[in-house]
């Protein structure tokens, strides 16, 4: 019985180092990316820093309960989903239409664009359509923005980007047809 | 009707989300601005020096707040226990002297009310004795009447050196 006790509480033990070792394998692999989708979705370097220690920390808490029904990354990414949209209800503001002190400009955002083989004149070019996409993914809806980001700058299929927002395939192709057409008007013509 | 609506939308969707090399180029640079931007701001150097320091700062301005907090409201609370000491002290001063003035009243109006009796019993005795005195002037007067009356009496008798003489005379009358 003693022994028993013994053996129960080494694996539990065991059964904890390797669940720790793993979660820290999940962070260091996913915690770029997630970093990555906030700071995409919040425009906020700090926030983004925020919500991801808290993403990660909400992670650890509910680690034990992780079945493995979607990915690692969906899941996180479902968490960062939630708090994101917590945070901007807690607040009562929208980084999309108020001004914060913190908040990084967008059209710096936009700077961000890898020089590759091109001569100036379509950096230029590639850099003003950039930044119009940025204008416009601001005046999308929440969910919008959630979905077209996921898609678009973390490369999701639809069937993870369902699961991660917890819509249905259908609605998620709705919301992404119609973010596409607000993004194409802004640019302009048929593309 | 509806699900034929459902149907021409989904495909209206699935139309929709076909790109455009052309845009297909502009997502492709949309994203890699982000992620370029996302990896700078994932690398650049934390000040952690400066976020502890920071952190102390507000650590010592939450527990001198704290501080004036406590000291307030313990201050506050011995000022109001002392107040409310003062108050009672001051009421209960206020009803012993309330309560003084009223013995000293019912004793002024104790002496006064005594000072009122003997005022009317040295009255009344002044009047007794006036009373008394009339009355032993008037009884002397009757006395010094009568001693008067007496003395006319007295003087209508016969003296007595006319005595020998009054009895002859009442001898002769009875004989």
């Amino acid at each position: 019985m003693a022994a028993g006790t013994a053996l129960e509480r080494m694996t539990v033990a065991v059964a904890d180092t390797i669940a720790a070792e793993e979660f820290s394998r999940v962070v260091v692999s996913h915690r770029p990316q997630i970093f990555r989708f906030l700071l995409s979705s919040s425009g906020d370097v700090d926030v983004a820093e925020t919500l991801t220690q808290e993403c990660f920390l909400k992670a650890h808490r509910n680690w034990s309960r992780f079945r493995g029904e979607s990915t690692a990354m969906t899941w996180l990414m479902r968490i960062a989903i939630n708090l994101q949209k917590d945070h901007w209800r807690n607040r009562r503001m929208r980084f999309w239409r108020e001004t914060q002190t913190n908040t990084v400009d967008l059209d710096e955002a936009s700077e961000w664009l890898p020089s590759g083989e091109r001569s100036v004149e379509q950096k230029m070019l590639a850099r003003e359509q950039v930044g119009r996409v940025w204008e416009t993914v601001k005046g999308l809806s929440e969910r919008q923005r959630t979905i077209f980001l996921l898609r678009y700058v973390e490369e999701r299929e639809l069937s993870e980007i369902a699961q991660a927002t917890g819509l249905s395939e259908g609605t998620v192709k709705a919301h992404l047809s119609r973010a596409l057409q607000k993004v194409r008007a802004e640019l302009g013509g048929k593309r | 009707m509806s699900w034929l609506a459902k149907l021409s939308g989904a495909k209206e969707d699935e139309a929709n989300l076909e790109l455009t090399p052309e845009l297909e180029q502009t997502l492709e640079d949309f994203r890699q601005s982000i992620h370029a931007w996302s990896a700078a701001a994932y690398a650049r150097p934390r000040t952690v020096a400066e976020q502890i320091e920071h952190r102390s700062w507000r650590l010592a301005v939450g527990w001198a707040m704290a501080m004036v907090l406590v000291v307030s409201s313990v201050g506050g609370g011995y000022g109001i226990h002392v107040r409310h000491r003062q108050q009672e002290f001051a009421r209960i001063a206020a009803t012993e002297r309330a309560n003084q003035l009223k013995l000293v009243a019912e004793q002024q109006e104790k002496l006064q009310s005594q000072a009122r009796e003997q005022r009317a019993q040295v009255q009344n005795q002044a009047q007794k004795q006036q009373n008394s005195k009339q009355a032993q002037a008037s009884t002397n007067v009757e006395t010094e009447d009568l001693l008067a009356e007496v003395d006319s009496d007295i003087s209508r008798q016969v003296p007595s050196a006319m005595e020998p003489l009054a009895q002859m005379m009442s001898g002769d009358e009875t004989r």
